[in-house]
């Protein structure tokens, strides 16, 4: 019996001095880690969470502790300072700050100074042509338009004659005042130039035109056909850039930011940030999209609403802070398809590129090898010697955004995919507009008759038998790219792999031949992940994690 | 279990141990081993006790100097408010200087428009801002201090500044702002007391009291010791 004692003790201390042994042989390294006094585990961790240092009070509040308080780490998590550092965290992942031009000449307000005091009218060379004659580069006169009168059977404003320039003569209206609709003190007024301040909402084209009929003078295509239209009532129809503009590309911005408040709190799942169909929307942001996006020119960005996109809220464009959550419908998917991503990421490849780095963690990278067997020409970046490297990979994940115009915001979803000739092609649209063909559509070359070249949509320009992913993709839209993502578990996965880093300030080890090999305990957290589906649990448990503790 | 079976189980765990290393350790013969007292450069000192042996502590966490964001949001809630309850910033043109409008993006605040990723480097250009924003906010600091008395103050509660602030008062309050500043609870005999001391003393032999300015000459120390700890590596790490 006490040689069987001394046999297991012997084999106790020859199996737990083993490993030891062999870590310290195998390793050779100096391990000087300690772990923070908890003042500065605080410290650390109210920064990482909160963004900013604790007080006096909150470090006496954990004084002589050796670890924090999990109901303390709780609070952090529900602060409000949590939600910021959260959204700044997604920015960092998604750069959606954006900031196109959302105005121009057609439409855009600009003001001439008479006695003083700024009279607006819109700068456009056609338009003002239209209304006043001359070379289009005039403005009203300064006078009040009451003065001068209005046309009995027009109804337009009647004008003096002022001179002749180089394109021959032209004449000038007054000035009429207007609450304009970015005023929301409603007795405040503006004076506008009596043309430009029209009010009327369509206008009519003659039997024997080619656009016969009645169409809104809100649209770009209005901009030069009609003398009759003008900015509309309250001038909704035009924008002063300087006013408009940067409300708009703050709702922009806010309105994705919305989206991640909504799934990172716990209350929503964290994933539904790329599967909802839910979108928010303020004054700024629903009146653009009602009366201005419409208007911008085809050589800049597409936003028109469309009716995929859900029903616009009847908000002011005064009711900055007021938001209205609002659903939209298929193609949609969660943020990938709001504006705020689509017109910082304006291609479809951009944003298939986009998508792969701040949520599959992958990035596309050169050959370091000489690509042979394959088409020095080709415009089919698929198989053109080194594009074909990422392209054959990218365009099939490109094809999911198919469904959104390049450039812009604009949901392609109900426009036709293809029609047969490029008179078909610019009939698409009322009035018919062979610019607006050439925005939207490609066409396919036919040999045997080029000017009967049927035209299609430009993101199918290269869905043939050679490319067989790129019609179903496009169809399918970027809710079937996520579906993969979200189902294989890589989402979380590489949402962990980015909370790992914004909280410990480093990548973590993955490489599974070294002694502090982290991959199973991320794999654990981010398994989780899938399951809550809740990003302050998985910041919890990041948290608590040894080394989070230490100092290097 | 027999005997004769747990003799053959131990050999060959003995065995697979001795695999695993270079050269197997005879069990019960090794010397606990004994860190050396005599430094490389022949100095005797202390070393940590830990440093041959225990446990092996796993991967740490990084270190990173603060985002704009948060050095804005950090200096601002060490700084505390004014005498009228407004937050204390770097005050430049009337602006704060961490903002966008003032030197944030020259800091390297991201727009994500035409930058897209925060260096977390210390460079020259940082350093010379975090030194002008800390000149500054310390003054403020002082200066509304001085209107106020006792706990009420943010950078001198603990000591007095009229010139009768005693050693220990002194200590206790540089104990105070290093907490304050950078988290640490320190002893009264730590060296980063002692060395902050100095920096107070030289401050309090710097101005003439009574000198007629808005700070006397130990609230100039103690806005030395404030610029000293903004300037901080520690402040700056989380």
């Amino acid at each position: 019996m006490k040689s069987k004692r001394h046999w297991q003790a012997l084999c106790f201390a020859l199996l737990a001095a083993a490993p030891s042994v062999a870590l310290a042989d195998e390793g050779e390294q100096c391990f000087l880690h300690r772990e923070l006094p908890v003042e500065r585990q605080l410290r650390r961790l109210s920064i990482d969470l909160r963004g900013t240092v604790p007080d006096v009070a909150e470090y006496d509040a954990v004084a002589g502790l050796s670890e924090l308080p999990d109901a303390l780490l709780d609070e952090y998590l529900a602060s409000d300072a949590f939600r910021v550092q959260i959204r700044r965290h997604h920015e960092s992942l998604l750069w959606t700050n954006p900031a196109p031009a959302l105005a121009d000449v057609g439409f855009s307000l600009s003001t001439v100074a008479y006695d003083g005091s700024p009279v607006y009218y819109v700068p456009g060379q056609g338009k003002s042509a239209l209304f006043r004659g001359g070379d289009g580069t005039h403005t009203c006169q300064n006078k009040s338009q009451e003065a001068l009168g209005y046309d009995p059977v027009t109804g337009m404003p009647i004008t003096e004659p002022m001179g002749t320039d180089a394109a021959g003569a032209w004449s000038a209206e007054g000035w009429v005042e207007v609450h304009p609709y970015w005023e929301a003190d409603p007795a405040k007024k503006v004076k506008v130039c009596a043309f430009d301040a029209q009010t009327t909402a369509t206008y009519t084209l003659p039997p024997g035109d080619p656009d016969a009929g009645t169409h809104s003078c809100d649209h770009l295509l209005a901009t030069n056909k009609a003398k009759s239209c003008g900015c509309g009532p309250e001038l909704s129809y035009c924008m002063p850039a300087g006013v408009v503009q940067p409300l708009v590309h703050a709702a922009l911005r806010e309105q994705m930011l919305r989206l991640v408040d909504e799934h990172t709190d716990g209350k929503q799942p964290y994933s539904g940030l790329l599967t909802t169909k839910r979108v928010h929307y303020n004054g700024p942001l629903a009146f653009y999209f009602k009366y201005h996006a419409q208007r911008q020119t085809f050589s800049r960005t597409q936003n028109e609403h469309q009716a995929s996109d859900g029903p616009l809220p009847d908000l002011a464009f005064t009711d900055v802070d007021t938001w209205v959550a609002v659903e939209r419908e298929a193609p949609h998917a969660g943020l990938l398809t709001l504006p705020a991503f689509l017109l910082r990421f304006q291609t479809n490849r951009g944003r298939a590129n986009r998508y792969r780095i701040a949520f599959l963690g992958q990035y596309f990278q050169p050959p370091s090898t000489k690509d042979t067997n394959c088409a020095k020409e080709s415009d089919d970046l698929t198989r053109r010697c080194v594009c074909r490297n990422c392209h054959v990979t990218l365009e099939p994940i490109a094809a999911y955004f198919g469904q959104f115009t390049e450039a812009g915001s604009m949901s392609l979803r109900d426009f036709a995919r293809e029609y047969p000739t490029r008179k078909a092609c610019a009939q698409g649209i009322a009035p018919q507009n062979a610019g607006w063909c050439d925005r939207h559509y490609v066409a396919i070359p036919d040999d045997t008759d080029p000017d009967l070249r049927p035209y299609t949509l430009k993101a199918l320009q290269y869905a043939d038998d050679e490319h067989p992913e790129i019609k179903p993709h496009f169809e399918a839209g970027p809710a079937d790219l996520v579906k993969a993502d979200l189902e294989s578990g890589r989402f979380h996965e590489v949402a962990t792999e980015h909370l790992f880093s914004y909280l410990m300030k480093r990548e973590p080890n993955l490489d599974p031949t070294t002694s502090d090999y982290e991959g199973d305990a991320l794999a654990k957290i981010a398994a989780d992940f899938r399951v809550h589906d809740d990003i302050r649990q998985a910041v919890r448990d990041l948290v608590k994690l040894p080394a989070y503790r230490r100092m290097p | 279990m027999s005997a004769s079976r747990l003799t053959y189980l131990c050999a060959l765990a003995a065995l697979t141990a001795a695999a695993c290393t270079k050269e197997a350790p005879s069990v019960g013969t090794t010397e606990p081993w004994e860190a050396p007292t005599v430094a490389a450069n022949e100095d005797t000192e202390k070393v940590p006790a830990d440093i041959g042996g225990g446990d092996l502590p796993g991967p740490a966490r990084g270190v990173q100097r603060l985002r704009i964001d948060t050095l804005q949001a950090a200096m601002t809630k060490v700084a505390g408010n004014d005498v009228y309850g407004a937050p204390i910033f770097w005050r430049v043109n009337n602006r704060d200087g961490f903002s966008d409008l003032a030197f944030g993006k020259a800091l390297g605040r991201p727009d994500y428009q035409t930058s897209t990723e925060e260096s977390t480097v210390s460079n020259a250009l940082y350093l010379k801002f975090v030194g002008d924003a800390a000149r500054d906010i310390c003054m403020q600091m002082a200066k509304n201090d001085m209107k106020r008395s006792g706990a009420s103050r943010a950078l001198f509660p603990k000591a007095p500044v009229d010139g009768t602030a005693t050693d220990a008062e002194v200590t206790e309050n540089l104990q105070y702002v290093v907490l304050r500043f950078l988290g640490l609870r320190v002893a009264a005999d730590d060296a980063m007391v002692t060395n902050l001391r100095a920096v107070y003393d030289v401050g309090v032999a710097s101005v003439a009291s009574p000198n007629g300015s808005e700070i006397t000459a130990a609230a100039e120390g103690w806005r030395g010791v404030c610029v000293t700890l903004f300037e901080s590596p520690l402040f700056h790490n989380d």
